[in-house]
């Protein structure tokens, strides 16, 4: 059971977490680290939770991105069929995989994806410097 | 690559990415993002709105996943409610930002302590 302050900082958490789910930068299971880390709950609970929160978090986000962002809905409506599809086969996988290496699988993804989006970052940074010293 | 491979590439990275998004709870929707901005990045002048799109196309998958998570008893929603409000709240924040500010610093940070979480799962 939490207490005030740690409700507190849960709600605060999740709301950043949300933010950034929202700014389109992916929430990349940051509340299941959040749950598992700091809240101690197993990571089959916490995987459930960070699904459900994303599903909160992308619906309020899709709400304002129908209205300001270009979403192609039918390309949106294949691929969520086809991620669907995907889900049912990682549900049942999920249901008897082993959860120690669930979370390092997830660690390494995490490790990956990561470094992907940092170099890809930062080159876009320099990209962006060698462009702004060219046209001084 | 033909259209009609990159239509059919596009489809397994959807399957694939519902798989791990269910398998592991997060991540999906960064293989999704990545295969479009990498192959479609012609339909989306604005890098943004891949990942407008990609996330949109996750929500039925991880809605799917948590009824069936459910369904056998393995996710409590006992004290959901106290992310759920943050979660809407945050998310529609986000989504009004996301035209306002470059997020390519945020994305900079969020890498970073992405790359910390992700070495502390593995070898914590």
């Amino acid at each position: 059971m939490l207490d005030g302050i740690s409700k507190v900082w849960s709600a605060l958490v999740s709301l950043v977490i949300a933010i950034l789910s929202g700014l389109g930068v992916g929430s990349g299971g940051l509340l299941m680290i959040w749950l598992t880390v700091f809240e101690g709950l197993g990571v089959d609970s916490a995987r459930g939770l960070n699904l459900l929160f994303f599903v909160f978090s992308a619906s309020a986000a899709l709400v304002f991105h129908l209205l300001r962002r270009r979403l192609n809905l039918r390309m949106v409506a294949v691929l969520a069929i086809f991620a669907c599809i995907g889900t049912l086969v990682g549900t049942y996988v999920g249901a008897v995989i082993n959860p120690v290496l669930v979370r390092r699988i997830f660690g390494g993804m995490l490790i990956f994806s990561g470094s992907y989006t940092l170099i890809s970052r930062l080159r876009g940074v320099g990209r962006k410097s060698d462009v702004t010293l060219s046209q001084k | 690559m033909a259209q009609k491979t990159k239509n059919i590439f596009l489809a397994v990275t959807a399957a694939i990415s519902g798989f791990l998004n269910s398998l592991i709870g997060a991540g999906g929707g960064i293989l999704l993002s990545l295969t479009l901005s990498r192959f479609f990045s012609d339909k989306f002048p604005d890098k943004r709105d891949v990942y407008v799109n990609s996330q949109a196309s996750m929500i039925p998958g991880c809605a799917l996943s948590c009824l069936l998570y459910s369904s056998r008893g393995m996710l409590d929603t006992a004290g959901f409610a106290l992310f759920a409000i943050p979660a809407a709240v945050g998310g529609a924040i986000g989504s009004l930002l996301l035209s306002k500010i470059k997020s390519n610093w945020i994305q900079i940070i969020f890498a970073a302590l992405v790359i910390w979480s992700g070495a502390r799962m593995m070898f914590g």
